[in-house]
């Protein structure tokens, strides 16, 4: 192992990396209990006005929401792969599944900017404003499901950015070979983080897109 | 470490596929109440699968996955309690419990 990767206080480059690791996961945890306020916000919510969450759901926009569940699963495919090639000293390889990966992250931003897009042309706008809410006599329910779809999609849109943005950096540093199969645990680093994207999404795209009314 | 091979990367990927559209075309079928319980199931076996297999924590060590369990544990107090405490609420009486010919308790 290659003793310059190491800072002055570990004692290796495995008990570096393991350091490194846990401090990703303490702050996946903090991340997903981020999610896990506007998670339950959702639960309640629905619990008080299941019709109008079961409307909002019928209403939103299916295909292209589900669409973008396949692109992320394949970008955390990708990232993983691009991984492993790394860890075998492939490193072109890996740059081109990294890069793969924000390219991914780039498609699943454009679907998403449409479905915004398509829900404005409805009249359908964050904070219950638009015709959209007029024709449906101001419904609470209908105006908590369509702020929290804005509220919930948009932070996780945002971390999609962060992800590919240090994708971006990690990716350049391997082609560079700042990053090495020999200290590899950076690249782990950031994706990891981009799994934790996929995971919320997992989540979300039951919740906006899939359970209809269940009456 | 032994780390998760590009087999079993192969696999995860394969599987998650699947669940996705499996539940892509549950949603379509009228599962009335079950539609929840059959979403959200299906999401969490993906979610662990993610977890398992891409974020590698089937090969992490202890102290890692001691930092998950916490994180996890956490997120399904905030979101159980939250739930238990809406859907155990009592919607309170319309009326007096002393109105003649109706009985709130």
């Amino acid at each position: 192992m290659a003793r310059e990767h190491v800072a002055e206080h570990f004692e290796d480059l495995e008990q570096q990396a393991h350091a490194a690791r846990l401090g990703m996961w303490i702050f996946l945890a903090s991340e997903a209990l981020l999610f896990a306020a506007l998670f339950a916000l959702y639960v309640s919510y629905r619990m008080e006005h299941p019709p109008s969450f079961g409307e909002g759901v019928e209403h939103n926009t299916h295909v292209l929401g589900s669409i973008n569940t396949g692109v992320l699963l394949l970008s955390s495919y990708l990232v993983a792969l691009g991984l492993h090639a790394l860890r075998r000293g492939r490193r072109f390889e890996s740059v081109l599944f990294v890069c793969g990966t924000i390219v991914l992250g780039f498609v699943f931003l454009a679907i998403k900017i449409t479905e915004y897009a398509e829900h404005f042309d409805e009249g359908i706008y964050p904070g219950g404003v638009g015709r959209f809410f007029a024709e449906h006599h101001q419904d609470q329910g209908m105006m908590q499901f369509w702020n929290l779809y804005f509220g919930m999609t948009g932070l996780h849109a945002v971390h999609v950015t962060a992800g590919m943005t240090v994708l971006g950096v990690l990716a350049f540093k391997v082609a560079r070979g700042q990053i090495t199969e020999a200290a590899p645990h950076r690249l782990e680093l950031g994706a990891i983080y981009w799994h934790l994207v996929d995971v919320i999404w997992i989540f979300l795209w039951p919740l906006f897109y899939l359970i209809p009314t269940t009456t | 470490m032994e780390r998760v091979t590009p087999r079993a990367l192969h696999l995860t990927f394969a599987a998650l596929m699947l669940l996705a559209i499996l539940s892509f075309a549950l949603s379509f079928v009228h599962l009335g109440k079950l539609a929840y319980p059959a979403a959200l199931v299906i999401a969490a076996v993906k979610a662990s699968l993610v977890a398992l297999f891409f974020m590698e924590l089937l090969t992490e060590k202890f102290t890692v996955r001691i930092a998950f369990a916490t994180g996890f544990a956490f997120v399904f107090l905030l979101i159980g309690f939250m739930a238990a405490d809406v859907g155990t609420r009592q919607i309170p009486p319309v009326a007096s419990p002393t109105t003649p010919g109706r009985s709130t308790y």
